[in-house]
């Protein structure tokens, strides 16, 4: 991991297109500002950690499970979609 | 071709239902490719099975059952690169689907939607910006149906 230390204002940039701004630090918190292409997807790790949380999850549906819901789905469709709330 | 299933044992699956993730899924980074099983009993959701691992399958639905919001799914060019997207070409969107505490919380992950390209067959999940998506969205209220050991008339509540 290569490591590097800024200042508060300073940049990094990768590559030609990317630019990253030390924006503010203040207790234990570092805002940064990130210029990039539209093409390149920037998120907060944890999006990825929750999605990935998500899809193993997801995998745990038992096929009855599903067919009951959509039994029951299919059911309130057919009747209109009458429904109070 | 022969796919291994945990659920369903051995099943015939024709190649025009296979779907290739080139790119693999989060938490499934290995798995390349994939079954999509659209079966009567099912609907409105269908089914994604791993052709590599028998364990792995997961149900996917329209985002619509999720949400009335405007949902922007603009694709970048290295998606479009992925996905070998050309003009004409059309996509169909997938959410994954969550069922928790026995079918009464049924929710869809809108933050990181499949995106499957009908004519190539490959696909990706891509995670969209904004905090008006959630990777556990209630299914709407309105389509929400009551479980069967719930009284008549009731409507689930979603959250």
């Amino acid at each position: 991991m290569l490591i590097l230390t800024r200042k508060l204002g300073e940049n990094i940039r990768i590559g030609d297109k990317i630019k990253i701004t030390i924006l503010d630090v203040k207790g234990g918190q570092v805002k940064l500002g990130i210029e990039a292409p539209p093409h390149i997807a920037v998120h907060r790790e944890e999006i990825y950690e929750r999605i990935r949380e998500e899809n193993r999850r997801a995998t745990g549906l038992s096929p009855r499970t599903l067919k009951e819901v959509a039994g029951v789905f299919r059911t309130k469709k057919k009747r209109g979609g009458r429904e109070s709330s | 071709m022969k796919v291994d299933t945990r659920h369903w044992g051995q099943l015939e699956v024709e190649d025009s239902a296979l779907v290739h993730f080139p790119d693999g899924l989060l938490g499934f980074e290995d798995l390349r490719s994939f079954a999509l099983i659209d079966a009567e009993e099912y609907r409105p959701f269908l089914w994604f099975l791993s052709t590599e691992d028998p364990d792995v399958c997961f149900a996917v639905a329209d985002p619509f059952y999720f949400t009335t919001a405007p949902y922007d799914l603009t694709l970048s060019p290295s998606d479009e690169d992925a996905l070998r997207l050309d003009e004409g070409d059309s996509v169909a969107i997938f959410v994954i689907v969550t069922i928790r505490d026995q079918g009464r919380r049924i929710s869809g992950n809108l933050k990181g939607p499949i995106i499957l390209n009908t004519r190539t067959r490959l696909a990706k999940q891509n995670v969209i910006y904004g905090s008006s998506f959630s990777v556990c969205q209630p299914l709407l209220s309105r389509t929400v149906v009551p479980f069967p050991d719930q009284s008549e008339g009731t409507i689930a509540k979603a959250s």
